[in-house]
């Protein structure tokens, strides 16, 4: 191949090749540069002359090729990119010598355009990435328009959580300047509340793993120290795999966050009611409950041993209620099996100061957080057992004390007994609804306890007033027994006497007086007899015509005394089984009083007999008694009249009452006053 | 003390009561309507009189008494049958329950002549019947 035609065959070939070729010599300048290189560099083929890193269009890198142009002096090739001057195309150098046979030596610089290198590489996979660019060119399209519209917040940060972008939105949501965001002074990391930056984490990996994460629920601090409480989801931009950024959405909660807090406090508020409404029916069940069994007790100890009952299980695991005197009268626990430990504990010395407290103050005294150092039997400082033996602190620690309610029983002011209700395993059981509950059920017992006071006071009294009267009217009946028998025996002496008839009045006056202190004496007798419930008769058979003509016999002095005219209807005799000596207590009391109130007008006794019954009436025509005091006169101590003109205890009709009833029988008035009384007694004939 | 007042050949009654004046009045009582009495002042020398003496027409006993009370006495005439004939008038002054002795015949304190007298003729030798 001769020359020339090499020469030709050789611009041809250099001219037909793509990549650039460059031929300078020693010293730098351009020999000839190929069609490719001439139009990468804008320049005519044949232009040259200058040295070669003149055709570079950045300084910096002229020398990196002077550097290369010097080694391939020395023969040594070197590689290196650079950007041509004129279109800037990015190309690889290789920079190597070529001897030429008697010529100057020179250096051919090839290069290759990097852009035309990576489309020939990657050929195959150009059109997806081509679509999948421009997917992403439109999803940061529809981004930026979200970002502009400041809807919500939207922030982009790095893997290194660096903020890159934020929208006008997330910086009000935060307080911040956009500089403090993006100059790296404030990082994500730091708008998040420190709770919150362990969910962060999770929705971080979760972004990693699949691109993006679910909206969730976090803080952020803002600049002036508030928590705002947004949701926030996330997603990777561009292709998960190799994103380097990510964009987070952020909606503010805090108008939702007060609602919540408005919603939840609503619930929490209507759980609070619930339980007080539920807890104030366990209460008010329980007062009732208190209310009912206090009621029945009517003896200071039924009240006391009904305490435990009431305050256990409803207030504790176990209860003794201690009485003043210092012993535990009566205790319960929840648990049957422990009664014999409760029991045990009642007859042993101890107390506890919670107990001593409460009797002290008057008031109900809590004890919370005992422990068991608190219990020991030794009379140590800390101990809270006073005076206790050690058999009673091994059983209360056994039987478990965490904490005390010491409910005091005040009865007139003073306190009688304390429950000490006992939490065995709850450190803080009691508050300020068991002190009032405790105290209602306190008040009651107290009630009750008062009403039993003044009940067995009462029942005391009316013995000793029983007693009493029974004594007294038995060493009254003793000298009167010989009084009356002295007398009488006077009296019938000077019966046979006709000239001592003047000293027969005096002595019949004095039978009479005596007489009547007896029957007073009697009637008081017979009251209290009554109240007692033992108003006793001795039945037999007797003739009531009999007994009470013996009556009205007996009494006929006193009748002429009074001025009033007798008469007595009745059959030939009335036989009946009676106590004959109440049946003359009766009809003396009945005759008695017609003539004291009979105005010295006619009485007029009478006696009807019908197969079963037996009727005493007596009228009189006296003062009367009205309507309103007709039921009052059987009363005890009664009078329908002034005691000042009308004598006697007022026991007459009540003690009459009493023998008829005794009798199976009914005694009743018909009376209008001025115009006289009608007492009627109707007794059955056998009892 | 036991004394016995009145002539002998009838069968006395026996008064026996605590208190002097009521034991005193009742002998009197009795002597003037032409009985003869013995007095005794508790149970136990009413007990000690039978036991030494013929029995009498009828014992009057009071219920209330220091060393041997009424009831007392009527349970050992009641087990001893030489005593169980005769005759008891429970004269009392006590108020409640009179108890076995509300089984005789009973006359209350303060009794009155007319009564005493009554009753004392209707039981007088009544058990015994002996001839007056």
């Amino acid at each position: 191949m001769s020359a020339p035609a090499s020469d030709e065959l050789l611009e041809a070939v250099l001219d037909a090749t793509r990549g650039v070729i460059i031929v300078v010599d020693r010293a730098g300048k351009v020999l000839r540069l190929n069609r490719a290189a001439a139009e990468a560099l804008g320049r005519d083929a044949k232009d040259g002359a200058c040295p070669v890193w003149d055709l570079l269009a950045v300084p910096e890198q002229k020398a990196a090729l002077r550097e290369a142009l010097a080694r391939s002096a020395d023969g040594v090739p070197s590689e290196l990119t650079v950007h041509l001057a004129g279109r800037h195309r990015r190309v690889e150098l290789t920079v190597k010598p070529v001897r030429r046979g008697r010529g100057e030596p020179v250096t051919v610089i090839t290069g290759i355009d990097v852009a035309a290198r990576l489309e020939a590489e990657s050929c195959l996979g150009f059109t997806e990435r081509s679509a999948a660019e421009a997917a992403l060119r439109e999803s940061e399209g529809r981004l930026r328009r979200l970002v502009e519209a400041n809807v919500v917040g939207v922030v982009v940060w790095d893997l290194d959580g660096r903020i890159l972008e934020a929208n006008q939105a997330f910086l009000d949501l935060v307080g911040y300047d956009r500089d403090d965001l993006l100059s790296g002074r404030v990082s994500s990391w730091d708008l998040t509340a420190p709770e919150y930056r362990e969910r962060d984490r999770q929705a971080l990996a979760e972004l990693e793993a699949t691109g993006r994460c679910h909206p969730f629920e976090k803080a952020y601090i803002a600049r002036d120290g508030t928590s705002v409480p947004v949701i926030v989801a996330a997603a990777a931009i561009g292709d998960h795999a190799s994103a380097d950024r990510s964009v987070a959405l952020v909606i503010d909660m805090r108008g939702q966050a007060h609602l919540r807090s408005e919603l939840e406090e609503s619930l929490a508020h209507a759980r609070i009611a619930r339980r007080e409404t539920e807890e104030a029916n366990v209460r008010l069940l329980l007062v009732a409950d208190a209310g009912r069994v206090l009621a029945r007790s009517l003896r200071a100890d039924d009240t006391l041993k009904a305490l435990p009952r009431l305050f256990v299980p409803a207030l504790g695991d176990w209860c003794l209620v201690v009485r003043r005197e210092g012993d535990a009268a009566v205790g319960r626990h929840a648990d049957p099996d422990k009664e014999g430990e409760i029991a045990r504990l009642s007859g042993l010395r101890w107390r506890h100061e919670s107990v001593a407290r409460a009797f002290r103050t008057g008031d109900v005294a809590i004890c919370a957080q005992i422990t068991d150092d608190e219990l020991s039997e030794d009379a140590s400082p800390g101990s809270l057992l006073t005076d206790a033996d050690p058999e009673a602190a091994r059983i209360v620690r056994a039987l478990g004390m965490r904490s005390l309610l010491c409910v005091p029983i005040k009865v007139r002011g003073r306190v009688d007994a304390v429950a000490m209700i006992v939490s065995s395993t709850n450190p803080e059981r009691y508050g300020v609804h068991d002190v009032l509950i405790s105290e209602e059920i306190a008040g009651r017992a107290a009630v009750s306890l008062e009403h039993g006071r003044l009940l067995s006071e009462a029942l005391d009294a009316v013995r000793a007033r029983d007693e009493f009267l029974s004594i007294a009217a038995h060493e009254l009946r003793t000298p009167l027994t010989a009084l009356l028998l002295r007398i009488q025996l006077v009296r019938s002496a000077l019966e046979s006497h006709p000239e001592a008839k003047s000293l027969l009045a005096g002595v019949a006056n004095a039978d009479k007086q005596a007489r009547r202190l007896a029957l007073l004496v009697d009637s008081l007798l017979d009251v209290s007899r009554a109240v007692a419930g033992k108003l006793s008769i001795t039945p037999e058979s007797v003739d009531l015509v009999e007994i009470v003509r013996d009556v009205l016999a007996t009494m006929g002095p006193e009748l002429s005394a009074a001025g009033c005219e007798l008469s007595f209807d009745a059959p030939p005799s009335a036989i009946g089984t009676w106590d004959r000596t109440r049946i003359e207590q009766l009809v003396t009391n009945l005759v008695s009083n017609a003539v004291k109130f009979g105005k010295g007008r006619p009485v007029e006794v009478r006696i009807e007999a019908t197969e079963g019954h037996a009727r005493l009436s007596v009228r009189d025509h006296g003062i009367g008694i009205s309507e309103e005091d007709q039921a009052r006169v059987f009363d005890r101590f009664e009078r329908a009249v002034s005691a000042r003109h009308f004598g006697g205890l007022g026991l007459g009709l009540y003690i009459s009452t009493l023998i008829a009833r005794a009798h199976g029988g009914t005694i009743r008035v018909q009376s209008e006053p001025e115009r006289g009384s009608c007492f009627i007694v109707e007794l059955p004939r056998q009892l | 003390m036991v004394a016995a007042t009145g002539k002998c050949e009838r069968q006395p009654i026996l008064v026996v009561d605590d208190d002097e004046a009521v034991r005193d009045a009742l002998q009197v009582a009795l002597e003037m309507n032409g009985y003869v009495s013995v007095g005794a002042s508790d149970g136990a020398r009413a007990l000690s009189w039978l036991r030494d003496n013929a029995a009498p027409g009828l014992i009057l006993l009071d219920l209330m008494m220091p060393v041997m009370d009424g009831w007392a006495l009527m349970k050992a005439l009641a087990a001893d049958e030489r005593f169980s004939s005769i005759p008891v008038v429970v004269l009392t002054a006590f108020g409640r329950d009179l108890g076995s002795a509300a089984e005789r015949t009973v006359l209350r304190k303060p009794v009155q002549l007319a009564e005493l007298l009554r009753v004392v003729r209707q039981r007088y030798q009544a058990e015994a019947r002996a001839p007056s």
